[in-house]
């Protein structure tokens, strides 16, 4: 008798673990994580208006290399523009900036206006995204294997109280990786 | 089914940790891993101080009892984030997620780029185990819980907890009711990643009628963590903290300090079955099988 209870209590105990263990266990087969990216650019010279285009992939994270065999999904979340350096402080110019997918199709392009590059040092310029342009780039990203992006950038109009000026801005994007475990 | 038993006792204990160590842990650097993990030390310490007793009265002459206590600690919302410590030109103008909440993190925006801060596990409550026995002698009882050394990976988990409980009631005569006190201390560790203790001392009273069993009871109660893991660096994160692969030592004391115990258990024949609510700093909800001879 006292046997048959104490392998009665065993068993009971035992499907209560397996029952409420399940439950917290499944919190940790997952890992989302926040992957920045930056890219940097500089104008200088004499130039009233310049273009250019550079590639940048996620692979230049050290979060994305970390867990790359075990990404489930990625987003983007949102973008800035921030500036690094500028000379002199009253230069200003229009700014737009395109991202593009490997096959250079436009996944969203956002045009800044005529901006001065002084008033964000500090405080970055967040982008105004649209829930379709969101999209646009996920679709993209819902492919795991497109992780590289070309990065189109536009200065025009730009006035300066020098003729020599520089300009070190950065483009961050914000990405969010969901991981299985 | 021994074995069943520690396994399953150690995902909870241990799969946390671990993964932790690797990931949750991972990107906090000593000034934020405070914030972070604090509520999930807490959440160790009620847990480990919780199921003591599930009467006030202690077998003046020889008693002795198997028991197996399960817990659901509730995790508060304002555990579930926390203001964490940015570096110059950040501001936290909202907080972020603590190791129970949710599990996309913020990312703070200043002069250096995105400063992103990890999420947690999104948590409202969380299971917890315990096995134990009591062996009772002349008013004073002793409890043990104790796991024997266990190899997970190339860690070595211990754990052992004593108690030691005294009735008072003994010494008044005539008195209606049973009372006794307690104290408690639980040691868990796995080599070279947790060191946790747990303490409390508790005063208890009960009523017993027939084989329905009132009881309540006041604890004081502390419990500290301390962690060791490896922060992985990156060197392009705008807080120079972050920058740099090294192993963070980090000592966290929990936020269990005070609870009230609540509950009632019926006796039938050899099984006790109770349950109680703790009100504290992460409420828990226990209940309990016992053998009880």
């Amino acid at each position: 008798m006292k046997k048959y209870l104490l392998k009665s209590f065993t068993v009971l105990i035992a499907l209560t673990l397996f029952s409420l263990n399940g439950c917290i266990l499944d919190s940790f087969n997952s890992f989302t994580q926040n992957i920045p990216i930056t890219e940097k650019f500089i104008i200088n010279n004499n130039l009233t208006s310049t273009t250019f285009t550079q590639e940048v992939s996620l692979d230049s994270s050290s979060i994305y290399q970390n867990y790359q065999d075990k990404i489930e999904s990625i987003k983007l979340l949102r973008a800035e523009y921030r500036t690094v350096s500028v000379t002199p402080s009253d230069l200003s110019g229009n700014i737009e900036f395109t991202l593009a997918g490997n096959n250079h199709n436009t996944l969203f392009y956002i045009s800044l206006g005529k901006l001065t590059p002084a008033n964000f040092q500090k405080t970055p310029l967040e982008f105004s995204l649209t829930g379709s342009q969101i999209e646009k780039v996920n679709s993209y990203l819902s492919m795991l294997s497109n992780k590289t992006f070309f990065v189109t950038i536009s200065v025009t109009n730009i006035q300066s109280s020098t003729p020599n000026y520089e300009l070190i801005g950065a483009v961050d994007v914000l990405f969010e990786m969901e991981t299985k475990l | 089914m021994r074995k069943c038993f520690y396994v399953l006792i150690l995902l909870l204990l241990i799969a946390k940790p671990s993964f932790s160590q690797q990931d949750q842990f991972a990107s906090f650097a000593e000034n934020n891993i405070n914030g972070y993990a604090q509520p999930f030390v807490t959440s160790l310490g009620v847990g480990l101080n919780s199921g003591g007793f599930y009467t006030a009265y202690v077998p003046r002459l020889f008693g002795f009892s198997i028991s197996f206590r399960a817990m659901y600690i509730l995790i508060p919302d304002n555990q579930k984030t926390f203001t964490p410590t940015l570096p110059a030109g950040y501001t936290a103008n909202e907080p972020t997620a603590t190791f129970w909440g949710s599990k996309i993190g913020t990312a703070y925006t200043g002069p250096n780029g995105y400063l992103p801060i990890t999420g947690g596990i999104n948590k409202s409550g969380v299971p917890f185990y315990m096995p134990q026995i009591t062996g009772s002698l002349l008013g004073t009882e002793v409890l043990i819980r104790y796991l024997p050394q266990l190899k997970v990976g190339d860690k070595n988990l211990n754990y052992f907890g004593i108690g030691i409980r005294h009735s008072i009631s003994q010494y008044i005569p005539l008195i209606p009711l049973d009372l006794a006190v307690q104290v408690l201390y639980n040691k868990l560790s796995v080599t070279d990643l947790i060191d946790a203790n747990s303490f409390a001392v508790n005063g208890e009273v009960s009523k017993t009628l027939g084989m329905f069993t009132a009881y309540g009871g006041i604890q004081y109660e502390s419990s500290k963590f301390d962690l060791t893991y490896t922060l992985n660096g990156d060197p392009s994160s705008p807080d120079p903290s972050l920058r740099q692969t090294r192993v963070i030592n980090a000592s966290i004391k929990g936020k269990d300090n005070f609870r009230v115990i609540l509950g009632a258990s019926v006796k039938l024949v050899v099984f006790v079955f109770n349950v109680d609510y703790n009100i504290c700093s992460q409420s828990v909800l226990t209940g309990g099988i016992s053998l009880d001879f």
